[in-house]
């Protein structure tokens, strides 16, 4: 150690720190650049699975952002919880990445960060990048039948919703199961063979503004936590509502084109906002104003 | 500080070793390089006392689902067909040549209730047919007056798999080996309101079928070797 302050090239880098990191970088560059071009070519030409992308961009921005936890000094990382996180999703990788099972080849990216972190920089450092780790859960396509399972209550309430609600307004509307018939009109609510369905998407929305935002409130995390559903819920609703709309006055060209085109920001935006409402509303509460005035 | 560590050098020749042993592990060989039968004509269009119901004219789906079937499968038979009795069976053979993860063919449970379906019970049981045991799943599907019990079956490579995992171990030891699987999906539904009695007449239809086909062909819906 010496007390002469280090020379720095770029002023704010830790330029020795990230060269460090240079054989891992190329390694992780040549195990999943070629998984990204494959999904870009693939699954993430779906539209359920559009919001891929975002994913991976936004947990890189978030790994940056903690860069420094990356740059410290090493404190002794943990042998062995590393060795084994990392082998496993190697293992994973391999198997997924050769035989084209896309959960296991995308799934492997948290042990195999998660074993990086933990056998280069300790427990600490895990400690500080859970989040990025945790988020990448929304980027693993899910089985069929799990999305079934997840979303289908929840669907079959918004056609029940969008009927009566339509049914009260005089509409000439009728549902059969998730088909809702209105005028010469058919449409299908669910379309869960095709994939992942946007209340996934949601919850991801929901948990990174939860992060971003974080206060030392837990009642307006928990608060938070628990609208993510009915949001979901709610946006979804619009959507439908929307969509049927469109298509009983413009026809269903109409209807179609604004579903492939729009639908999907709209719901989006739609649960943001909603989103940003409740909190501002729950900041507007005596009881739940200011961070942590209760604790 | 230091620009370098061992420790990193390592981590990253290892992934650099799991990247090449992805690739190389890849299977290249198609089950079957050519699907070398066309599943119209293996099909029987008459067999015992069934022929294909001529008043039915087969409703073409949407195009986006025609889009996603076509990618799914490479070739699909879909009929209706009626005995003398007036009694009708609805037959779907559906053929994928690759059965690797993206083109894989669907669940029919998970189909049926991504269809507005409601599946009321789904239970697995054997088929003996020409003296193999056939795992299958019966299931009952019902949107609102249309009650339609449904027996199917899935084959991956080389036999019928009943269940997920099976499926992905038959995946695995194909694919390990350099192989791409194929894969065949058969379902035979009618409409009816009495379950029991529709399993076993879907049970009859399938022996007849079968009976009736080029023995060559049969352990392409059957599998070649037992479940």
């Amino acid at each position: 150690m010496s007390s002469v302050p280090e020379q720095r090239v770029f002023p704010g880098w830790d330029v020795e720190g990230l060269c460090r990191w240079l054989p891992v970088t190329l390694g992780l560059a040549l195990m999943y650049v070629p998984t990204y071009i494959d999904l870009a070519h693939g699954l993430w030409r779906q539209e359920a699975h559009t919001h891929g992308p975002i994913i991976l961009a936004v947990t890189a921005w978030l790994i940056w952002r903690h860069r420094a936890a990356l740059v410290a000094r090493p404190a002794g990382g943990a042998r062995l919880a590393g060795s084994v996180a990392l082998a496993l999703g190697l293992v994973l990788y391999i198997t997924g990445r050769s035989q084209g099972i896309a959960l296991f080849e995308v799934g492997s990216h948290i042990p195999v960060l998660g074993g990086v972190v933990l056998l280069l920089l300790g427990w600490r450092a895990l400690g500080r990048l859970w989040f990025p780790l945790f988020f990448l859960i929304f980027l693993v396509p899910l089985p069929g039948f799990v999305t079934v399972a997840m979303t289908g209550p929840l669907k079959s309430l918004v056609a029940q919703g969008v009927e009566s609600m339509l049914y009260g307004l005089g509409y000439p509307i009728a549902r059969s199961g998730m088909v809702l018939s209105i005028g010469q009109y058919q449409m299908l609510i669910a379309d869960a063979c095709s994939g992942m369905n946007s209340i996934y998407s949601l919850a991801a929305l929901g948990f990174l503004y939860l992060y971003l935002t974080a206060s030392r409130n837990h009642a307006r995390t928990a608060l938070l936590l628990a609208s993510i559903v009915p949001i979901a819920f709610t946006a979804n609703f619009i959507r439908v509502l929307i969509l049927i709309l469109v298509t009983f006055h413009l026809g269903y060209d109409a209807g179609q084109s604004f579903f492939h085109g729009s639908a999907g920001m709209a719901l989006f935006v739609t649960a943001l906002l909603l989103l940003l409402g409740f909190d501002a509303l729950l900041h507007r509460l005596p009881p739940l104003r200011g961070s942590g005035a209760l604790q | 500080m230091k620009y370098f560590d061992w420790k990193f050098l390592l981590v990253g020749t290892v992934m650099v070793l799991a990247a090449g042993a992805a690739s190389a592990l890849k299977p290249t060989r198609a089950q079957h390089e050519t699907a070398g039968f066309d599943l119209a004509k293996m099909v029987p269009v008459s067999f015992g006392d069934w022929i294909i119901d001529p008043s039915i004219v087969p409703i073409v789906p949407a195009p986006d689902v025609q889009a996603n079937l076509a990618r799914l499968y490479s070739q699909i038979v879909s009929r209706t067909y009626v005995n003398a009795r007036g009694e009708s069976m609805m037959l779907t053979i559906a053929y994928g040549g690759d059965q690797s993860d993206a083109l894989k063919a669907h669940w029919q449970e998970v189909c049926y209730s991504a269809q507005g379906f409601e599946i009321k019970e789904v239970l697995h049981d054997n088929l003996y047919l020409l003296g193999k045991s056939v795992p299958v799943t019966r299931m009952l599907a019902v949107r609102r007056a249309r009650s339609e019990p449904v027996t199917y079956w899935l084959t991956m490579g080389n036999r019928v798999v009943l269940g997920r995992l099976q499926r992905l171990l038959v995946q695995l030891r194909f694919g390990l080996s350099g192989r791409i699987p194929d894969g065949m999906l058969v379902r035979v539904s009618s409409i009816s309101t009495n379950p029991t009695q529709a399993f076993m007449a879907h049970e009859e239809f399938i022996s007849a079928l079968l009976g009736a086909m080029r023995q060559d062909d049969v352990p392409r819906l059957l599998g070649s070797l037992p479940s």
